[in-house]
C-alpha cells in the first residue's frame, strides 16, 4: 500500500473513533443547518407583517376608496395585514398584541378620515386642469385643423370647464406611517404603500401604465432560503475542518511526540500531507452528502450533487487544508496558529456570503468579498448543488483551483518535516 | 565494515549553546551501545541526529556507512533503522494491531509482526485500543513498532521507564535476542543495573560531551577501583584525612571510599575509627557518580 494510504487509513480511523471530532465535524453543522432553517425561514417567504387602521369610515363602514386601497396592498403578497379598529389607539393596540411576540418589532399605516371624500376631489380638480390645459393646447396649436364654428363650441366649453376648476381644490391626502428606525422591513413595507398610492393617483387621474414589469424566475424551481443556506454552510464547514483538521491534528501529535516518531521513518512530508488533505476530502464528501439528505429530509431541499460537486469539495478542502498548513508552519505555537485560523476562518464566513447574500452587505464589504476564498468556494457549491449553473461552476471552481494551488505550495513549504 | 554507526567531532548548537559538543564514538555491528547521561547532557540530540530527523553544526556522522546530513541517504539510514522515543505514543483511537501494521506498512512490502506480538505478549491484546493501554503496555508496542520491519540498528530511547520489574526484564531479554539476532542496539537508560547488564560498550554524556568510552567492565575497573567501603565514621573529623589518602563520595551522614587494592582496603579497616561499615563491588552507578557527579536514578 503506498505511504500515503497507510496515513489516510490511520487519520481517518483516528478521526471516526472520536466522538467529539466526528460531533464537530458533520453533527454541529446539521445543528446548524437546522437553526438557520427555522430561524430565518421567514425572510425567504417575502411577507412583511402591517398594521392598518382605516379612519375613513362612514357610518361604521369603510369607504369603498380605502377598502380598494387596502385590497390593492393585500394583492401585492408581499404584506401580511392585521387590521386595527378605527376607534382605538393604533400605537396602543399594535404594542398591545406584538408584546406577546418574542421580537416586538410593528409597522402601522393609518389612513387618515376624509381619505376617500379628499382623494376624488383632487382627482377631480386634477382631472378638469388637464382636460382645461388639453384642449386649450390642442385648439391654439392645431386651429388650422379645426372648422371655425366648432372652434367656437370648444371655446365655450372651455371656459364652463375654467369656471368648474376654479371652484375644485386639489387637496392632499397624508396617509401615516409608524414604524421603528432600525427596522429593516419597515423599508419594504414603506415601498410597497408607495408603489400602491402612485398607482392609485396614476388611475384616479386617468393616466396609464407605460413601463411595466414581468416577474420571471431565474430557476426551475422556486428557491427558499435554506436553499441558499445549504451550500453555503457545507463550504463554511468544509472549510473549518480543513483549516483546523490539519492544523490541530499536526500540532497535537507534534505535541505528543509522534510527528518526532513519525520523522525517523520512510514516510515523506508529502505522504503526510497526501494522506491527511484525502482524510479531509472524505470527511467533507461525507459532509456534503450528510447535509444534503438532511435538508431534503426536513426541509424538502433538492439538492443533487454531481460529478462538479464532488470536484468543488476536493478543491475546497485542498486550498483550506493549505491554508491551516501555513497557520501551523509559520506560527510554530499551537495556541497561537489555532488562534490565527479562528482570526481569519469566521470572518470569512460572514463576508463571503455563506450566509447572507452579500447584496445586503455595504459596497465596501462586498468589494472585501470578491477577495475571500470561500466566496468563491460557496458560490461554486451554489452552482453545483443548486442553481446548475454552469458558468458559475466554471468561474468559481477556476477562481478556487488557483487559490487552492497557491495555498498548498505556500502550506508544503511552510510546514516542518525535520527537527531544528 | 564492522561499524554500524561512526560519529566524530559532532557539535549541535543553538546559538552560543552547545548542545553536543565536539563527541566522537563509535558502534560496532551487532553490539549493545548505552549511552547514558543526566538531563540536558546532549543524548537525545545526538541519537535524534543519528535518526536523520536534526541537522548538526559540524563533525561527522555516518550510519552504516550513509551519512546523516545527505538527503538521500537520510532516506537509506531511516529504512535500516527503528526508533523507539522516550515516552512513545501514537495515534491514540487505534487498536495495538493496527499502529504495528501502520508502521510496517511505512516500509513498504510485507512484515508479519505476529511473531513480535507474541514475543511482547501483546498478541492477547491486539484488538486493544492504544489509548486504554498501560504506560508499561504502551512502550512495548513503541518496541512492537520499532521492529516491525527488521531493522539493522535500533535506536531504544529509555525502553523501560515506567515498566514494572517483570515487565522490565521480559525487554531485557527482548534485548538480548534483538542481539542474538545480529541486530545494533543504541540504548539510553535511566538504569546502571539495565546499562550494565545489557550493553557493550558505554558512553557517558555530560554537558555535551563524551565524559568516558568504554566497556562497563573497564570502567568499572577504570572509576570504581577494586571494592568501595561505606564508612559512618565516629569522628566526623576523619574525614578529611581519608579524602586525602583516598577517592571519596560524601553521601548525608556516610562516606563512600573507592579502594584501588586489597592493602589500601586494610589499611583503610584498621586505621579507620568507625561506627558502620559496609564493603561492596563498584557498580556502574559509581562510574557515573564519579563521572557526572550526580546519581542517575535518584
Amino acid at each position: 500500500m503506498m505511504k500515503f494510504l497507510s496515513v489516510f487509513s490511520v487519520t481517518f480511523k483516528q478521526w471516526f473513533r472520536s466522538p467529539a471530532t466526528v460531533f464537530f465535524s458533520i453533527l454541529f453543522p446539521l445543528v446548524l443547518l437546522l437553526i438557520f432553517g427555522f430561524v430565518f425561514a421567514g425572510i425567504g417567504s417575502g411577507t412583511t407583517s402591517i398594521y392598518i387602521q382605516n379612519q375613513d369610515v362612514v357610518n361604521g363602514t369603510s369607504t369603498p376608496l380605502s377598502s380598494a386601497y387596502i385590497d390593492a396592498l393585500n394583492h401585492t403578497n408581499v404584506l401580511d395585514i392585521s387590521l386595527i379598529p378605527s376607534g382605538v389607539d393604533a400605537r396602543s393596540y399594535a404594542q398591545n398584541l406584538s408584546s406577546n411576540q418574542f421580537f416586538s418589532s410593528y409597522r402601522i399605516l393609518i389612513i387618515p378620515p376624509g381619505f376617500q371624500n379628499e382623494t376624488l376631489a383632487s382627482a377631480y380638480a386634477i382631472r378638469l386642469n388637464t382636460t382645461y390645459d388639453t384642449l386649450n393646447s390642442t385648439l391654439s396649436d392645431f386651429a388650422q385643423f379645426i372648422p371655425p364654428n366648432d372652434t367656437a363650441i370648444i371655446q365655450a366649453g372651455l371656459g364652463a370647464l375654467k369656471s368648474y376648476a376654479a371652484n375644485a381644490t386639489v387637496g392632499n391626502v397624508t396617509l401615516t406611517f409608524l414604524s421603528d428606525p432600525s427596522d429593516t422591513n419597515a423599508l419594504i413595507a414603506r415601498g410597497i404603500i408607495n408603489s400602491v398610492a402612485m398607482a392609485f393617483n396614476s388611475q384616479l387621474v386617468g393616466g396609464s401604465s407605460v413601463i411595466n414589469t414581468q416577474d420571471q424566475s431565474l430557476n426551475a424551481r422556486s428557491l427558499t432560503s435554506v436553499d441558499y443556506y445549504l451550500p453555503g454552510l457545507i463550504a463554511a464547514f468544509v472549510m473549518t475542518n480543513g483549516i483546523f483538521g490539519l492544523t490541530n491534528i499536526t500540532a497535537d501529535l507534534r505535541k505528543r511526540g509522534v510527528i518526532r516518531r513519525l520523522l525517523s521513518t520512510p514516510l515523506t512530508k508529502l505522504d503526510w500531507i497526501l494522506g491527511n488533505i484525502l482524510t479531509q476530502v472524505v470527511i467533507g464528501l461525507m459532509l456534503t452528502l450528510v447535509m444534503i439528505l438532511f435538508a431534503f429530509l426536513v426541509f424538502r431541499v433538492v439538492a443533487i450533487p454531481d460529478a462538479f460537486t464532488l470536484l468543488a469539495v476536493a478543491i475546497g478542502v485542498v486550498a483550506f487544508s493549505g491554508l491551516g498548513m501555513i497557520f501551523g508552519g509559520l506560527v510554530k505555537n499551537v495556541e497561537t496558529s489555532s488562534a490565527l485560523a479562528n482570526v481569519v476562518a469566521f470572518p470569512m464566513m460572514f463576508l463571503s456570503g455563506s450566509f447572507f447574500p452579500t447584496g445586503l452587505y455595504p459596497p465596501i464589504i462586498q468589494s472585501i468579498s470578491y477577495f475571500i476564498p470561500l466566496t468563491y468556494f460557496s458560490n461554486a457549491l451554489r452552482s453545483t448543488l443548486i442553481t446548475k449553473d454552469m458558468t458559475g461552476i466554471v468561474f468559481n471552481l477556476g477562481i478556487l483551483s488557483v487559490i487552492a494551488m497557491v495555498f498548498i505550495g505556500i502550506g508544503v513549504w511552510a510546514i516542518r518535516w525535520k527537527e531544528n | 565494515m564492522d561499524e554500524a554507526i561512526v560519529v566524530g567531532s559532532l557539535v549541535k548548537r543553538y546559538g552560543s549553546f552547545a548542545a553536543v559538543d565536539g563527541i566522537s564514538f563509535t558502534v560496532n555491528k551487532g553490539e549493545i551501545f548505552s549511552l547514558l547521561g543526566p538531563n540536558g547532557a546532549g543524548k537525545t540530540t545526538t541519537i535524534e541526529i543519528l535518526e536523520c530527523i536534526r541537522s548538526y553544526t559540524s563533525g561527522d556522522a555516518r550510519v552504516l556507512g550513509y551519512d546523516v546530513s545527505k538527503p538521500r541517504d537520510a532516506r537509506e539510514i531511516k529504512k535500516l533503522i527503528g526508533v523507539l522515543p522516550q515516552d512513545f505514543s501514537t495515534f491514540e483511537n487505534l487498536k495495538v494491531g493496527e499502529v504495528v501494521g501502520f508502521f510496517a506498512g511505512l516500509y513498504g512490502g510485507k512484515h508479519e509482526y505476529d511473531d513480535i506480538l507474541q514475543s511482547l505478549d501483546l498478541s492477547n491484546d491486539r484488538n486493544k485500543k492504544f489509548d486504554d493501554l498501560s504506560g508499561g503496555m504502551k512502550q512495548k508496542v513503541g518496541i512492537a513498532s520499532a521492529i516491525v520491519h527488521e531493522p539493522e540498528i535500533v535506536f531504544l530511547d529509555e525502553p523501560t521507564t515506567g515498566l514494572d520489574p517483570g515487565s522490565r526484564r521480559e525487554v531485557w531479554k527482548f534485548i538480548t535476542r534483538l542481539k542474538e539476532r545480529g541486530k545494533t542496539i543504541f540504548l539510553t537508560t535511566h538504569y546502571m543495573e539495565e546499562a550494565q547488564l545489557l550493553s557493550d560498550h558505554i558512553g557517558i554524556m555530560n554537558r555535551g560531551k563524551i565524559a568516558a568510552l568504554d566497556t562497563p567492565q573497564r570502567l568499572i575497573a577504570q572509576y570504581g577501583g577494586c571494592k568501595k567501603v561505606e564508612l559512618k565514621l565516629k569522628d566526623e573529623s576523619l574525614a578529611a584525612k581519608i579524602s586525602q589518602d583516598f577517592e571519596t563520595v560524601r553521601k548525608n551522614d556516610k562516606i563512600t571510599v573507592y579502594i584501588k587494592n586489597t592493602r589500601d582496603l586494610n589499611r583503610l579497616m584498621v586505621e579507620t575509627d568507625y561506627e558502620d561499615i559496609e564493603v561492596m563491588t563498584p557498580t556502574l552507578e559509581d562510574v557515573f557518580l564519579k563521572v557526572v557527579g550526580i546519581n542517575l536514578e535518584e
